[in-house]
């Protein structure tokens, strides 16, 4: 330890710096950091020295492969950060998790609605009443689609009942999508 | 030019290395030196994040040790760091065999004097 270059050596300086540019980050990424920047250039300061090197020179070398400290201190702590993806992707995950199995009770609600509408009429599906205003212009709509029937109010029973269970099995067949994936 | 390749590839590398068994910083700068014959004679300034992102990231894991009176943090490939690796070494033996199978049927051009 003798012929190391002393207190006022340039790796004592570096590591000085190296304390003063860390000062802001975590003290234990701050610690860890030192002690891998005071241990790695003395190896190398050692090895130049076994060589023949001067010891200021050789720990001016070791220092100089560390670039500046700053550098080094800013390098370092964006190694720590956190990638965006990391942090998004229990996100999506949670959203696709929730999403899914709420598409998942829409679909069954589709498939309950279906059954329910096909044994107790499209009236438990729909609520409407031979009372509701319906548009003409509607009523002309519906009934150029379906031709079973010559009524715009069953007219309006069949085509918003479709509706209801139609979007429902949509919403189910994305959840399922989402679950999967 | 080597170094600056060799700054794309760094993570792999410092995996590769770490396969054979538990390392300090030292030793494994030093590896990526010989390894390469000199080629990738990286600064530890560079080294040392790198390896902090792969302990971040899961695949390195790192004990303490003392060695000759100091501290030195001891890297060791993960499971997750293993498996990365393989992946990584067959998309980049991949992408190496289809470079050098292009070059090898490419015309080499030829320098004239102006």
């Amino acid at each position: 330890v003798s012929d190391e270059a002393g207190p006022a050596g340039p790796i004592e300086e570096f590591l000085d710096r190296l304390l003063l540019a860390c000062r802001d980050g975590p003290p234990r990424t701050a610690r860890h950091l030192l002690a891998e920047a005071e241990a790695h250039p003395y190896d190398l300061a050692r090895r130049s020295r076994e060589e023949g090197a001067d010891p200021v020179e050789a720990e001016m070398a070791a220092v100089a492969r560390f670039g500046s400290a700053e550098a080094l201190a800013r390098a370092d702590a964006a190694s720590h950060l956190t990638p965006i993806p990391v942090l998004v992707r229990p996100l999506v995950a949670t959203a696709l998790l929730l999403g899914g199995l709420g598409g998942l009770a829409m679909g069954l609600s589709a498939v309950v609605t279906a059954i329910m509408g096909s044994v107790a009429g499209s009236t438990f599906i729909v609520n409407i009443t031979h009372h509701t205003y319906l548009a003409p212009s509607d009523c002309v709509r519906w009934l150029s689609q379906n031709h079973s029937t010559h009524s715009c109010y069953q007219a309006a029973l069949d085509d918003w009942s479709f509706e209801v269970v139609a979007y429902r099995a949509v919403l189910g067949i994305l959840g399922v999508a989402a679950l999967v994936l | 030019m080597g170094i600056d390749r060799a700054k794309g590839q760094l993570e792999l590398m410092l995996l590769g290395i770490l396969r054979g068994g538990p390392q300090h910083g030292y030793a494994i700068v030093s590896a990526l030196r010989e390894r390469s014959s000199g080629e990738f004679d990286l600064p530890e300034g560079t080294v040392y994040p790198a390896l902090h992102r792969l302990e971040n990231s899961g695949l390195l894991q790192s004990t303490w040790e003392m060695v000759g009176g100091r501290r030195r943090r001891l890297y060791r490939l993960s499971p997750t760091g293993l498996a990365a690796l393989g992946e990584a070494a067959r998309r980049w033996a991949r992408f190496s065999s289809s470079v050098n199978a292009v070059l090898a049927g490419a015309a080499i051009p030829v320098m004239r004097p102006a």
